[in-house]
């Protein structure tokens, strides 16, 4: 890998890179709880705040009946 | 369907948008008829072949204009007008400018590139809108709607609605659609329902002679019908005053042609093109202010915008979906459904309740007379030989009860009778009164007898007395619970009974009316068999398997509705009658309707209402019907299905229409429009998707980039290879799993799939921005970007052609991976077609950079190590592209 002087270049694309990826693997575990019958949206807040403990979290969070509009 | 907001206007005498028609019409009414004939040029027995074809000649076809075709012209116009091609227009003029007239090389190949490419996409639209319009007029010649006419030299003949010119002589029986502006010239009983034209519902009365009053609104003239409207009982002999535009009708068509009711599909298509029209809006600016203050050259960065704004613009979903649907119809077509109106299909396969009517699609539609008993139920001669003079003399709407008498009369040897009696007059059918009469005079003894038949109860009403060996008694309290039991016992096994009542030398005094049908003598009654068809109840429970609640709604009376169904199959503990329906408020209904699948002893009205209920509360609905007391159910419900052999306005009325009426032919259709809308929402959610995928692509390589990731000419080329991978969708098929439930149009699902899934080509695309900035093309090129020695233009020219070939891969594989919700090409294989184009699409697209092509519009061929990068990240593209579908099946329980 060769950046030269393009160092603006290399930080942006790394980073939006990262961010992209960041925000689709969050996915996860909001969906995750949200079959445990949590709030999608906040969960995936969390998730994408605080990707690897939000995972941790969503596979050992019990199942909670689900709020209205939410199917289990 | 025409919107009707202003129609009040066009009737009105003094608007002066139609004042000519609206004048020749009160002039009609106000002229004797036969004065008004001699004008005409016609006599009564209407006019002869010869002159009908030149009227035929000089007036031109009885078609409302906005019914006709696009002529060729406005077929090139619509297909070559774009926003595709009006940027590559754009492109051409300046690449004019640049690279030949301003410029010392003279080199034209980027303009007749470009002008190939504005002929090739043009051309490729117009071809195919082209097949689909001739599919969808094709398939509207297999749906005849006539009209019986007189032809002086051929006597009465059933001629196309659209060969009725000025001065035929026209006759009019209930269910007839008015076939033109017509002037009454005999008429009896005739109600006309102008409904299309006022907005009002109940049919009004018009007669036959001149009138001198004074008329403020067209549709108020009392011997003038409007083509529009139709008959809803009687009969009528009728003057064609004029046709095609110059009726009322065509002037309020053609005054507002275009303006087009808005349904659940358009509605769902415009709100897709507007979301991607507000991703332009800010798009465009956006990129073009970023590219320009970041590089410098404002020219490149307009172009660039432009071209970006041009690759987001889903410039071939008319075309993707006009094909969709006539390839979808042509289908159909094949499995003997014929689609009128190709927005129908896509409420087709959303239709989650159907409603029927049960003579013909549950019934076998073959009535057979079983018995013509008398009061006591002995079989009796004279009960038939009543009927069979009602049914032969009546000229209303002859029913499959009245041809059963007819054929068993036949028979009988009843045929004498005909000579022997002549008629006076009739008082026609109507689904209130439920029973019809006709008034015949014997020729030999000279007395004259109303013979009246109709349903049991109505009729009963009417009877004073009952006849038994030529004897008149008092219809007593012990005989008509004699009566109605015998009734219910014939009901309780399916059969339908109607009875027959006679009056002799009724007052002759003027022309009969309902009135007259008093102090009758009942005879008896006749039994009729319509027995289910074999295929009613697999076909029910095939529908039902597919998602479609099977509803009954029929104006027979509660036993046999239950008999008939229970055979079927269907649950029969609760059925709700017509005269329940009144006495409930709107609310009680929906939640009654919601729970019952039996409805019996309907009126046109109630079954219209029933259906609105079930429309009120989310539900698809579809209303099969073929008699005049459907159509207001029709038009009530999201999709109207009829059959070949309905009635006119029944025919009219219908969306789709069956040429064999079997609930097993309407399955295999529900079928095909399910597949049809996902293949067009397949479309589109890929498409804007990917759109919304690239708009964050772009934007990053603006801001970071220290040039065009590519070049518009590219931005094109990738766009137009895509877009004819698309062209394949049409022919790709669903998973079967799809199929069998309902499809609603839901615009927010394409909305949250957008955005689920759209992010995941740009983790890729911005990938291949690295790979290629970083390692690609400075290995290439001997150093990194902007370092001394390294060629700036190979650098660029690489890295465009890096982008392209990735972008064009992963949006071409993306089709097969939203396509199905399983593993593509290991659990769910696409179509043929499919398969073929973008396998094509992609291995011209890896090639282009290595061609003349290629380097015409700037890229260059990418070394040997730039394809294990490629192949990897597809690869990851489609791992990631799967975990985010599963995701999202698992949040929404839907891929489609």
């Amino acid at each position: 890998m060769q950046i030269g002087g393009n160092l603006i270049t290399a930080f942006g694309l790394f980073g939006v890179c990262g961010l992209m990826l960041l925000a689709l693997l969050a996915t996860w575990p909001s969906t995750k709880a949200y079959q445990k019958g949590r709030n999608f949206r906040k969960w995936y807040i969390f998730s994408f705040l605080l990707f690897p403990v939000a995972l941790i979290a969503s596979f050992f969070i019990s199942s909670e009946p689900a709020e209205s509009g939410v199917k289990k | 369907m025409m919107v009707m907001s202003k129609k009040e206007s066009y009737l009105r005498v003094d608007d002066g948008d139609s004042p000519m028609i609206a004048e020749k019409l009160f002039e009609a009414s106000r002229q004797e008829a036969e004065a008004l004939l001699h004008e005409m040029g016609v006599s009564r027995h209407g006019l002869s072949s010869l002159e009908a074809a030149n009227r035929l000649e000089s007036f031109g076809m009885n078609i409302i204009s906005h019914e006709k075709p696009d002529s060729l012209l406005k077929r090139l116009l619509k297909a070559f007008v774009n926003p595709f091609t009006v940027v590559l227009f754009i492109l051409a003029l300046v690449s004019l400018f640049t690279d030949v007239i301003f410029s010392n090389e003279k080199n034209p190949r980027s303009v007749i590139l470009i002008c190939s490419m504005v002929l090739l996409s043009g051309m490729l639209r117009f071809v195919q809108e082209s097949r689909s319009n001739k599919a969808a007029e094709k398939l509207k010649e297999l749906v005849h709607t006539t009209a019986m006419v007189e032809r002086g030299d051929e006597g009465t003949i059933e001629i196309p609605l659209g060969n009725i010119v000025p001065g035929d002589i026209v006759n009019i029986s209930a269910g007839d659609l008015i076939p033109a502006d017509i002037r009454l010239v005999e008429s009896k009983d005739l109600f006309i329902n102008q409904s299309t034209l006022t907005g009002e519902s109940e049919p009004v009365e018009k007669f036959h002679a001149a009138s001198s009053q004074h008329y403020s609104t067209l549709t108020d003239l009392p011997n003038i019908a409007f083509m529009g409207s139709y008959a809803v009982s009687g009969t009528a002999v009728a003057v064609v005053l004029s046709t095609g535009d110059m009726t009322c009708f065509g002037s309020m068509a053609r005054a507002i042609t275009g303006k087009h009711v808005v349904t659940s599909f358009d509605k769902g298509i415009n709100e897709v093109s507007w979301v991607l029209v507000r991703f332009i809006i800010f798009m465009v600016p956006v990129v073009f202010f970023i590219n320009g203050f970041t590089k410098g050259n404002w020219l490149e960065a307009f172009l660039f915008a432009l071209s970006v704004a041009v690759g987001i613009t889903p410039e071939m979903l008319p075309m993707i979906v006009t094909t969709n649907l006539a390839k979808g119809a042509v289908a159909m077509a094949r499995k003997k459904t014929v689609v009128k109106h190709l927005d129908a299909m896509q409420n087709f396969g959303a239709m989650d309740i159907l409603c029927t009517d049960k003579t013909g699609t549950i019934t076998q539609n073959r009535v057979v007379l079983e018995y013509h008993w008398n009061v006591y139920m002995e079989d009796d001669k004279r009960v038939l030989r009543h009927a069979f003079l009602n049914s032969h003399f009546q000229t209303g709407l002859k029913n499959l009860m009245d041809v059963a008498i007819l054929a068993h009369s036949e028979e009988e040897g009843f045929e004498a009778l005909m000579q022997k009696f002549v008629k006076v007059d009739e008082i026609p059918f109507d689904f209130n009164r439920r029973r019809m009469s006709v008034v015949v005079r014997d020729n030999t003894t000279g007395k004259t007898q109303m013979i009246t038949k109709g349903a049991v109860e109505e009729m009963l009403s009417v009877c004073s007395f009952a006849e038994y060996e030529g004897q008149h008694e008092p219809l007593s309290e012990e005989l008509m619970i004699k009566i109605h039991d015998t009734v219910d016992k014939m009901n309780s096994q399916g059969m339908r009974v109607i009875a027959v009542a006679q009056k002799d030398d009724p007052p002759a005094t003027g022309e009969f009316s309902v009135k007259d049908e008093n102090g009758m003598v009942l005879m008896g009654y006749l039994a009729f068999l319509d027995p289910p068809k074999d295929t009613a109840a697999s076909a029910i429970k095939s529908l039902n398997e597919d998602g479609i609640v099977v509803k009954v709604l029929t104006g027979d009376n509660e036993a046999i509705a239950r008999c008939i169904c229970r055979q079927v199959g269907m649950e029969t503990d609760k059925i709700l009658l017509g005269s329940d329906i009144d006495s409930m408020d709107e609310a009680t209904l929906q939640q009654q309707a919601a729970e019952i699948n039996i409805y019996a002893k309907l009126t046109p009205q109630q079954k219209a209402r029933i259906v609105r209920a079930l429309r009120s509360t989310d539900h698809t609905v579809g209303f099969m019907g073929d008699g005049i007391n459907d159509a207001a159910a029709m038009r009530e419900a999201d999709v109207a299905i009829s059959v070949d052999s309905a009635v006119d306005i029944a025919k009219e009325s219908a969306d789709i229409i069956l040429l064999e009426k079997d609930l097993k032919v309407l399955g295999e259709g529900v079928i095909e429009g399910r597949k049809t809308f996902g293949n067009i929402i397949k479309y589109i959610k890929m498409t804007a998707s990917s759109n919304f995928g690239n708009m964050f692509s772009v934007v990053t390589a603006s801001a970071f980039l220290p040039f065009l990731p590519m070049l518009p000419i590219q931005i094109l080329v990738l766009n137009f290879i895509y877009d004819i991978s698309c062209t394949a969708i049409p022919w790709d098929h669903m998973d079967p799993e799809y199929i069998k439930k309902p499809r609603k149009w839901d615009a927010s699902s394409i909305g949250r799939f957008m955005v689920w899934i759209g992010p995941t080509s740009s983790v890729f695309d911005v990938t291949t921005y690295i790979i290629m900035f970083f390692i690609i093309c400075p290995a290439a090129c001997g150093g990194p970007f902007g370092a001394p020695g390294v060629n700036q233009v190979l650098f660029i020219s690489l890295f465009n052609a890096g982008w392209f070939v990735e972008s064009l891969w992963s949006q071409t594989l993306v089709i097969h991976m939203i396509r199905t919700p399983k593993i593509p090409f290991l659990q769910s294989r696409a179509a043929a077609p499919l398969l073929f184009l973008t396998t094509v699409s992609i291995t011209v697209g890896t090639l282009i950079p290595y061609t003349s092509f290629g380097k015409a519009i700037g890229m260059s061929g990418m070394p040997a190590m730039y394809f294990p990068w490629l192949i990897g990240m597809i690869l990851c593209y489609m791992a990631l592209a799967t975990f985010l579908k599963i995701m999202y099946i698992r949040r929404y329980s839907e891929l489609l």
